[in-house]
């Protein structure tokens, strides 16, 4: 008998619930972790990597970057505007006069500094939608038809990050992208979906214990192979289910093998969501993984009330993980390899609600951030006039976010945008 | 057209078919309800099917209930992290509490029910509405009732009790239409969705009934904030509907009258029960030509269908992907549990991709091959290892009973065991390693553990 079939037949069930021959399938929870002795080794990236980081509900760009010079600024918010006093504000640059940011990002003032952020004024779309599932789709698509579509319509199409795999990646497996939380339509492609990362660090189900020992059961991976090599007279709808199985399985090993090589840990990275989040995202970055896009998830800026203690808090959170991020990243000489970008479905109105906080608007800043980046300020700061406010009290956008996504293309990732990003959008130039 | 659809001769009838037409007609049936289908032949086991019974299933059945406190001691709902606000938090955890309390209690009808929660299953689908936006667990509850009193009867009145339904009123906006700016999206769902079907009117129509329901209004509805209850006892004096329903009545008949009508709803039940490939004109409108002859009561059709040969084919037994509905319930029917374990429809309902009672769109679930990528086949893999855990705990386990089979003829119970979990071919039989392992099975666990394996399967998906 061979030694495979006597692995097989030994296996108890005790061994198989516990070790979790299934439990291969979901991701090492546990890197194992040990506290980093000695020097950083530097690291050579074999390609560019974007993290994205999604701020969910809608961000208040004008209490993120605070037009403090302006006053009808502090006319339309009376309670919940960010005193001048207490805004950090960007200096140096002529065209940031009049501009800072929440108290809460000191770290973004810094990166100012050190000429590695790019703040884009007034981001938005044509017609935009206040929807935040519509908007969100129209954000994450990136065609130029998706304002007037259903949001059934865009879901069931592609996203601007599928359409980079299809066209740029091929022949890779869905670990070109990465994704924390519900599969993204951006990674949507024709042949990729991206990979849910969520499950490296957070069970969602405490019954689930995972060995340490990942390694497939051998017995399971003949019966698995067996199926993949089954002849095609089985029907359309089971060798569809056949390939995904061993696609499913070529992917998960992959990111095994490559997990198996992470070893150390390092950088003291904030005990919050976006801190795990970026933290477990470092690791992957640091270790060489094949992961062109990341994209991390902040909730709550659905402010609207009590915003000032909420937006506070949450760009607190993305302050601190961020710095603890980009500290990491520069340590191992990747800084000019990673860019991060944040993007939010929608800003809010300039008015303040009667409830202290802000109610669903359109246009507002995105940040890009990273060593490569050409820092500065793109477009002119919103001048809140009413013009540039419209009939819902949403500010117009002046730069559409395609244009951004096309300069992180050509620039950045350095793939021609063809098919994927429409030609109406000339790409800013922020790399 | 056709004048008939070939039945299924007697002489050709087996224990498969049985095996088949449980799975198909409901979410499978324990080895015992199996054998009784067999026994009890096609046609009776059709009638049974029609008035909404189980084959075999014990007369009377002892309802589990849901104990409370598995319901208090539910894990953490994911995707929470990502919601800082906490009085956000509290009002989402709270509605999934409750949303997640209704998908519970509905799937363990459909353990305990099985033909009559399936044609339930096949209306949520098609007139469907979401608790994400009705927000009522009230309202979502009497719409599944009313699906529940339809059942196999008339599609016609069906039509015309839901567009009075609250849950399907607040879904679609039913009562916002302005006289001024009619809301033609209702309507246009009456048409595609509900009854022609996409193509088979002109916009001329939509404005037509856009026009009728304007004005219907549920009495009382107050104007809600997001995440607020609609409260249920503002309903129950409603007379509102009155003066309109004997208009909006006839305007559903002139629909009806079309002889485009019917096709629709026998597309889809044609693509719920049998395949989703491509269906033969010819019997579309053969079926939607009798449904129209009985006045409209969907148990002719499913009838037709059941007793067809066509339904019994090699293109389409096995060759189905389960939903994930279909395959949580046919599992616990598949190891022999009775309750729906609590962790196991959590970890279906969030990670499989079909969340009862709060489907995608307005057109229902898209089924299929939607079900199947990486992650979600994944999460059947790992739901299989909770369903291990099930099946130690409750019911007569089906390692017990198939390997008492075993210990009186190791071969033939091998291949019953087989033929119970897959409903197709397995290549992996004809691995040396398969064939070592089947010999080798000498206890209940040995068996248990085969299952486990046999559940992920690429195979374990079709039914």
């Amino acid at each position: 008998m061979s030694r495979e079939n006597e692995i097989a037949l030994s296996l108890a069930r005790r061994e198989f619930m516990k070790t979790g021959l299934l439990a291969s399938f979901s991701l090492p929870t546990l890197l194992n972790y040990s506290a980093l002795a000695g020097p950083i080794p530097k690291v050579t990236a074999k390609h560019k990597t974007l993290v994205i980081i999604q701020l969910d509900g809608g961000n208040d760009g004008l209490n993120t970057v605070v037009p403090w010079g302006n006053s009808r600024y502090y006319r339309a918010r009376e309670n919940i505007a960010i005193k001048e006093a207490d805004v950090l504000k960007f200096t140096g640059v002529r065209a940031a006069e009049g501009l800072g940011v929440h108290p809460q990002m000191e770290y973004f003032t810094e990166l100012f500094q050190e000429g590695k952020l790019a703040v884009i004024n007034n981001v938005g779309y044509a017609q935009p939608n206040r929807s935040h599932f519509k908007s969100g789709a129209i954000w994450e698509s990136g065609l130029d038809g998706a304002v007037m579509a259903s949001e059934d319509q865009i879901r069931n199409s592609s996203g601007w990050l599928g359409r980079y795999f299809d066209k740029h990646c091929g022949g890779e497996s869905n670990l070109v992208g990465a994704y924390y939380g519900d599969s993204p339509l951006a990674m949507r492609g024709q042949a990729f979906t991206g990979t849910s990362i969520s499950d490296l660090q957070s069970q969602p189900f405490g019954f689930m214990k995972l060995g340490e020992d990942m390694a497939l059961h051998p017995a399971f991976r003949k019966m698995q192979e067996a199926a993949k090599n089954a002849e095609e007279s089985s029907g359309e709808k089971l060798s569809f289910v056949r390939n995904i199985a061993a696609e499913t399985q070529t992917s998960t090993d992959q990111m095994r093998k490559f997990l198996a090589d992470v070893k150390q840990r390092g950088g003291d990275f904030p005990r919050t969501g976006l801190g795990k989040q970026l933290g477990m995202i470092s690791e992957l970055i640091i270790n060489g993984g094949d992961t062109r896009v990341y994209q991390a998830r902040i909730g709550g800026f659905d402010t609207h009330s009590g915003q000032a203690a909420k937006h506070a808090k949450l760009w607190k959170e993305i302050n601190d993980a961020l710095r603890a991020f980009m500290g990491r990243i520069k340590s191992t000489g990747l800084e000019n390899d990673v860019a991060v970008m944040t993007y939010s479905e929608f800003g809010r109105q300039l008015k303040e609600n009667g409830t202290g906080g802000t109610d669903h608007g359109a246009a507002a800043p995105m940040f890009i951030i990273g060593g490569g980046v050409k820092g500065a300020i793109y477009g002119k700061p919103p001048t809140l006039k009413g013009d540039q406010v419209n009939n819902y009290g949403g500010l117009a956008y002046e730069i559409d976010f395609r244009s951004v996504y096309k300069s992180i293309l050509e620039q950045y990732l350095k793939v021609e945008t063809l098919g994927i990003i429409s030609d109406k959008h000339p790409a800013l130039k922020l790399f | 057209m056709r004048a008939s659809i070939k039945t299924l001769p007697k002489a050709e009838w087996t224990r498969q078919h049985a095996a088949h037409l449980l799975k198909r007609a409901s979410f499978s049936g324990s080895k015992r309800e199996i054998d009784e289908c067999f026994h009890l032949g096609l046609n009776a086991s059709v009638n049974l099917i029609l008035e909404g019974r189980q084959p075999g299933a014990a007369s009377t059945t002892v309802k589990k209930r849901i104990d409370p406190q598995l319901l208090a001691k539910l894990p953490t709902l994911p995707n929470q992290e990502y919601v800082s606000d906490e009085g956000m938090k509290t009002a989402y955890q709270r509605h999934q509490q409750k949303l997640f309390t209704l998908q519970l209690q509905w799937l363990q009808r459909m353990l305990d029910s099985g033909p009559l929660e399936k044609i339930v299953l096949f209306w949520h689908g098609m007139l469907t509405s979401s608790y994400n936006k009705v927000l009522s667990a009230g309202f979502m509850m009497r719409q599944n009732q009313l699906f529940r009193e339809t059942a196999f009867g008339d599609y016609r009145e069906l039509v015309k009790r839901i567009l009075l339904d609250p849950a399907m009123v607040v879904y679609l906006d039913i009562d916002k239409n302005k006289r001024r700016q009619p809301n033609e999206n209702f309507a246009r769902e009456l048409l595609e969705m509900f009854t022609l079907g996409e193509g088979n009117y002109q916009s001329a129509l939509i404005k037509k009934i856009a026009r009728e329901i304007v004005g219907l209004r549920l009495k009382r509805r107050e104007d809600k904030l997001p995440y607020e209850e609609i409260d249920l006892k503002g309903m129950e004096d409603n007379t509102g509907f009155s003066d309109q329903e004997k208009r909006l009545s006839k305007l559903i008949d002139s629909l009806f009258d079309l002889p485009v009508c019917g096709e629709l709803l026998v597309r889809r039940l044609w693509k719920f029960y049998v395949s989703e490939d491509q269906v033969d004109e010819d019997r579309v409108k053969f079926l939607a030509y009798e449904l129209r002859k009985s006045g409209w009561e969907i148990s002719v059709v499913l009838k037709q269908i059941f007793l067809s040969k066509v339904f019994f084919d090699t293109s389409v037994m096995g060759q189905q992907i389960k939903s994930p509905v279909q395959y949580l319930v046919q599992a616990h029917k598949e190891v022999g549990a009775l309750t729906i374990d609590p962790q196991a429809a959590l970890y279906t309902m969030q990670k499989l991709g079909q969340s009862l009672f709060n489907p995608p769109n307005v057109s229902g679930w898209s089924a299929g091959m939607t079900w199947i990528n990486g992650t979600t086949l994944s999460a059947r893999y790992e739901l299989s290892k909770i369903m291990g855990r099930v099946m130690q705990q409750q019911g007569t386990p089906a390692s017990k009973v198939f390997y008492e089979l075993m210990k009186k003829n190791h071969d033939q119970g091998l291949l019953i065991m087989l033929d119970h979990f897959i409903a197709t071919s397995l290549p992996a039989v004809k691995s040396e390693l398969f064939v070592a392992m089947a010999k080798r099975v000498k206890s209940e666990e040995h068996v248990e553990i085969f299952i486990l394996y046999l559940m992920c399967m690429p195979e374990y998906q079709m039914c």
